[in-house]
């Protein structure tokens, strides 16, 4: 089960990326429509799964 | 009556004497002969008309036998029946014009020239036509020119993502060798791996393996094996307009199941597609398949960079995506009617390489490229930055930046530039950043941070009390073969 984790990229003002660990590898990704880790991203959320927040600022 | 012995003035002289009939049993010498020729008879008979001189005959000649001379010249129209020219040395030399009109076979039928149809055809290899087009099998069993085919790692040697290893698919487009996709949405599961079994001239294959079954899969769910080419590398076929080129799919395939599987070509908005057939013979054997497929002229294919012909193979699908072989239909499909579900039969292979999908109707030698070629056609779409400590410890990345007390941002150029902004990226082993000195730490929480086409910047945390905006290097972390993927697949 693919657990993820918001984060914003250093220039935005807001969370516009996740990621999440499977089999040992880092997966980040976009918020990008045609990104297909996001689409991905999408349906879990759809089945009722909630991200982990993005880190606050230091 | 008759004569024994004629003593008449006048002969021995130039005198003129005129007989009604004369019998002569012996030979008649004189220096010339006029009047009718018509009753002659016999002249031939007894041997052939010799002469050594030149013969004219103002009229025409019927010859019901066969005409032997050495040469022969001909003015004016002729026509001849069978005509066999020359013996032991055959020529027949045309000064002028010469016209045919029929076919002129040269040898057994290996070289026709048809005046009718303005075809030259060469065996079944090469026609020449009017409209200039060559049809060509091959040049020298190689290719015939640059980039013929559309497919990207057709003979699935770049595999930058898991290098060899197998990747379980269990959801929607998930990437295995590069450029190729694998879709699941059934019961059933299974592996895609690259492989070194491959037909003779390649070395490795895309290995399909079925890992748990579904005997019975739904109308909706689908198993797929797929490439998306790119709208940019066919925009030339002209699919969706009445110029629409005709292409064929070739490729070598093998499984452990036989008979009738399916595929389809699709537009990106999935509501146009050409299901095809292709029948597996004897099982665990290499096959060689060849579809011609002419364009499509309707519907909405893109140009750009989005999707703009997506090759589907059918690992076993419902029928709510498969439709009728052999014909365009304004629905999106991945595969045929009641053909072969590979992922029925747990443990089930299916092998495939040196696909192909170029213009024209027939299937030409598969296009070779050099590994570094198909590499860089590769990482237009991802592209794996390594640095393999297991070859030299501590394998640099490259230089970077603390922008906080503990975070650092490493920036990659990449190679090429990508179709479009990577959207993703997956880090592999593990990653070392300088803090002071020699000494260092691990970085973790590596993530994609701002990219472009050309390049992306990468972030990652590690031990704090670093002072910001010092520059520092990033390696593998001692021995590990890290990397850093970014993907930008359509």
């Amino acid at each position: 089960m693919k657990t993820y984790k918001l984060y914003k990229t250093m220039m935005s003002s807001e969370t516009n990326a996740a990621m999440y660990v499977e089999d040992g590898k880092t997966i980040s990704f976009m918020f990008h429509p045609d990104c297909n880790e996001y689409k991905e991203y999408l349906k879990w959320l759809a089945e009722g799964n909630e991200p982990i927040p993005a880190d606050q600022p230091e | 009556m008759s004569f024994t012995k004629v003593s008449v003035a006048g002969i021995g002289t130039t005198g003129t004497i005129t007989f009604t009939n004369v019998n002569v049993a012996g030979v008649i010498t004189a220096t010339s002969f006029s009047g009718s020729g018509a009753n002659l008879t016999g002249v031939a008979s007894t041997d052939n008309i010799r002469t050594n001189t030149n013969a004219t005959f103002l009229q025409n000649i019927n010859v019901t036998g066969i005409v032997t001379a050495s040469g022969a010249n001909v003015s004016g129209v002729s026509t001849f029946g069978n005509t066999v020219v020359g013996g032991g040395t055959t020529q027949l030399i045309v000064t002028g014009d010469a016209r045919i009109t029929g076919i002129l076979t040269i040898g057994t039928g290996s070289i026709t020239l048809d005046g009718s149809n303005n075809q030259l055809k060469v065996g079944t290899g090469v026609t020449i036509t009017t409209n200039g087009i060559i049809g060509i099998t091959s040049i020298n069993d190689g290719p015939l020119a640059g980039t013929r085919n559309r497919i990207i790692n057709g003979d699935m040697r770049i595999d930058q993502r898991n290098a060899g290893a197998a990747v379980t698919i269990s959801s929607t487009n998930v990437y295995t060798v590069d450029r190729w996709a694998s879709s699941e949405s059934s019961d059933a599961t299974f592996t895609v791996q690259q492989d070194s079994s491959a037909p003779t001239g390649f070395i490795n294959s895309a290995k399909i393996t079925v890992t748990v079954a579904d005997a019975s899969v739904a109308a909706s769910q689908y198993n797929t094996f797929s490439q998306r080419i790119e709208g940019l590398n066919c925009a030339d076929l002209a699919w969706g307009t009445a110029s629409a080129a005709t292409v064929t799919l070739s490729f070598w395939v093998r499984s452990s199941v036989t008979g009738t599987f399916g595929g389809a070509l699709d537009n990106s908005a999935y509501n146009r597609s050409y299901p095809f057939t292709y029948t597996i013979s004897a099982a665990n054997t290499w096959e060689q398949k060849s579809i011609a497929i002419e364009g499509d002229t309707s519907g909405t294919w893109l140009t750009t960079n989005g999707i703009g012909i997506t090759v589907y193979f059918d690992l076993g699908t419902g029928v709510d995506n498969t439709g009728t072989a052999n014909a365009w239909v304004g629905a999106g499909n991945v595969g045929v009617d009641s053909t072969v579900q590979l992922v029925n039969t747990l443990n089930a292979t299916w092998y495939i390489t040196g696909v192909q999908l170029e213009a024209g109707s027939v299937a030409t030698p598969f296009e070779r490229r050099s590994f570094g070629q198909e590499l860089a056609l590769c990482q237009r779409y991802t592209f794996r930055y390594s640095a393999d400590g297991s070859i030299n410890n501590f394998a640099p990345f490259g230089l970077a930046r603390y922008y906080g007390t503990n975070d650092v941002q490493l920036f990659i150029k990449f190679p090429c530039t990508m179709r479009t902004s990577p959207s993703s990226l997956t880090q592999v082993g593990s990653i070392f950043v300088n803090n002071t000195g020699f000494s260092g730490a691990a970085l973790t929480s590596i993530v994609l941070n701002e990219a472009a086409a050309d390049g992306a910047t990468v972030t990652g945390a590690t031990t704090t009390g670093i002072t910001a905006g010092n520059a520092t290097t990033v390696y593998s972390d001692n021995a590990s073969n890290a990397a850093l993927i970014f993907s930008a697949e359509l």
